[in-house]
């Protein structure tokens, strides 16, 4: 009952976008003997999921998302030296960008956050990444999964562009391709050969597990490979 | 009756079917192969290309700037890159602290060469232009430019963490706007177009747009109109639960993207706001048919019912927009038979 208080706590802080308290919080939990991954899994992920949760709902927005995930840090850089490395969660490889011409990279930012807190070992290529720059960081780290970010109408050409590029160097086959961006649409993923389209950032973490086929119980279990 | 006409019968309040395709500089310059950097560069001699493609399609409003909101934070010291496709970004904040607010010199801005060569690039393509379209020059608003001075990441943080900084920025932004702007109007242009992409309902609360961004919007606002020069307001993304703010600002004309129901958001601004908007740029007029187009142009015309409408796209088109469906577009919204 302590333990579950605890967490609840922690998950709180994160959702009140306090770091100072989510950071407090999480020693304290780390003190009462609580497992780290289950600290990260139930009080900090759980308080990020919340907020992303209220994001989808339009009851928060990217300001207060962003201040959730820097409370959600400030616990994992206190949680995290105590995690023994075979502990970690791994549900798989990432590569995330903003396409070439663009480099509003808030969202992008934003899925990175949700990707990494769910288990996934994110490579970040920023923002303005040409088609060559992400098919390269795929092959070399043999990605599961590409995540392509655009704000602008005027640059979603480009995500065909780096689609193809994998086409051309016998990739596609290996990496599946998520796309999103404020004028993505589901049929304008489809339309481009993609595999899947993500809303906002916590949507995006869903369809990505399920693209991977990843279930929650793997998930919860830190399996992957 | 030419395009510029329509819109000025439009915003004197008659109901004419006016329609622009939201095609701007940089369109212009990417569909000959220019990237925008070669307008700041040059921009006597750009500007000829710019008008030829304005001349080639019938859009009652020609945007000219969209490309360069940043040149008056270029002009206060800010480094920017110009990457070959795309709008040009900061390298770095032109403002990471208070100090560096003292630091900023707003006078530089009227005196600017660049500033003052784009200034004369706009009276040149009006008279180029003549009645085929009205130009509208876009000068970025005091929020979105606020976010561009810090970084909009750190700015969204800044929204909770040191509002009192908000504010100076805020305020700073402001009269840069009008250090900016107002010589644009003074020299003559028609239509002054303020975009604030950041103010959005997609990346900001209703409760921090009523705080930090309607003072500013609507002090600015105020003062073009005040000069008798009509503003075009547009926010991209979702502004439905903020309309009726915008209301309360009072742009001559508001421009809504494809994701606001037009006939709710023509209900809230009423009758003396003229609407515009909201085919889908990519989905339908990029990677649409021409059917698709014709479809989507007509669903929105109805949509506006009887009130002042200006048909548009909800935001700017990508240069590679087929001109089949920019045409098709125009064809429709002025009433003219497509097939």
């Amino acid at each position: 009952m302590e333990f579950e208080g605890l967490l609840k706590a922690i998950a709180n802080s994160v959702l009140s976008m306090d770091e100072e308290a989510t950071a407090e919080r999480t020693q304290e939990a780390l003190a009462a003997g609580i497992d780290p991954l289950v600290i990260i899994n139930e009080g900090l992920v759980a308080g990020m999921n919340q907020a992303g949760k209220l994001f989808e709902e339009n009851e928060y927005f990217v300001p207060e998302l962003l201040l959730c995930s820097d409370a959600m840090y400030a616990g994992l850089s206190v949680v995290t030296p105590h995690i023994e490395r075979e502990e970690n969660l791994y549900l798989g490889s990432v590569v995330i960008g903003v396409v070439e011409g663009d480099t509003h990279d808030i969202g992008k930012n934003l899925v990175k956050v949700m990707l990494e807190a769910s288990g996934f070992s994110v490579h970040d290529l920023g923002r303005n990444v040409p088609a060559k720059a992400f098919v390269e960081k795929v092959r070399e780290v043999n990605a599961d999964l590409l995540c392509l970010s655009t704000l602008m109408t005027t640059t979603m050409g480009e995500m065909k562009k780096v689609i193809d590029l994998l086409e051309k160097e016998n990739l596609r086959g290996r990496v599946k391709v998520l796309v999103g961006g404020a004028p993505i649409s589901p049929s304008f993923a489809s339309s481009i050969g993609a595999d899947g389209y993500g809303e906002n950032a916590a949507r995006a973490v869903r369809v990505a597990k399920e693209m991977l086929g990843i279930t929650q119980a793997k998930a919860s279990q830190g399996g992957g490979r | 009756m030419e395009g510029r006409q329509r819109v000025l019968k439009l915003l004197k309040g008659a109901r004419v079917r006016a329609c622009s395709v939201f095609a701007t500089e940089f369109w212009a310059l990417n569909r000959r192969g220019y990237g925008i950097k070669s307008l700041l560069e040059d921009p006597e001699g750009l500007l000829p290309v710019v008008a030829e493609e304005a001349q080639n399609i019938d859009s009652d409003i020609f945007f000219f700037l969209a490309g360069l909101t940043s040149v008056p934070l270029m002009v206060l010291g800010g480094r920017f890159e110009f990457p070959e496709k795309g709008a040009p970004f900061a390298e770095a904040p032109l403002v990471e602290d208070r100090d560096d607010l003292k630091e900023l010199d707003l006078k530089k801005i009227a005196s600017d060469a660049r500033v003052n060569q784009l200034r004369q690039a706009s009276v040149e393509l009006k008279r180029i232009l003549r009645d085929r379209a009205m130009v509208a020059v876009n000068i970025r608003a005091p929020f979105t430019q606020a976010a561009q001075m810090v970084g909009s990441e750190n700015f969204m943080r800044l929204l909770y963490r040191d509002e009192r900084f908000v504010f100076e920025l805020l305020e700073i932004s402001t009269e840069i706007f009008l250090a900016y702007g107002l010589p644009f109007v003074e020299s003559g242009a028609e239509m002054i177009y303020v975009s604030d992409p950041v103010a959005s309902g997609d990346l900001i609360s209703r409760k921090h747009f009523e705080r930090y961004v309607y003072p500013y919007l609507k002090k600015i606002v105020a003062e073009i109109k005040r000069l008798g020069t009509p503003v075009l307001l547009h926010i991209c993304g979702d502004t439905a639960d903020r309309l009726d703010l915008i209301r309360e600002i009072e742009p001559d004309i508001m421009s809504v993207d494809h994701k606001v129901d037009l006939e709710k958001a023509g209900e809230i601004l009423g009758q003396r706001i003229c609407l515009a908007g909201n085919v889908d740029p990519s989905q339908v007029m990029e990677y649409g048919s021409r059917e698709e187009v014709e479809r989507k142009a007509l669903e929105c015309m109805e949509k506006a019912g009887n009130r002042r409408f200006l048909l548009m796209p909800g935001c700017e088109i990508s240069p590679d927009t087929p001109l089949e469906n920019i045409k098709t577009f125009l064809d429709v919204g002025h009433g003219l038979a497509t097939k």
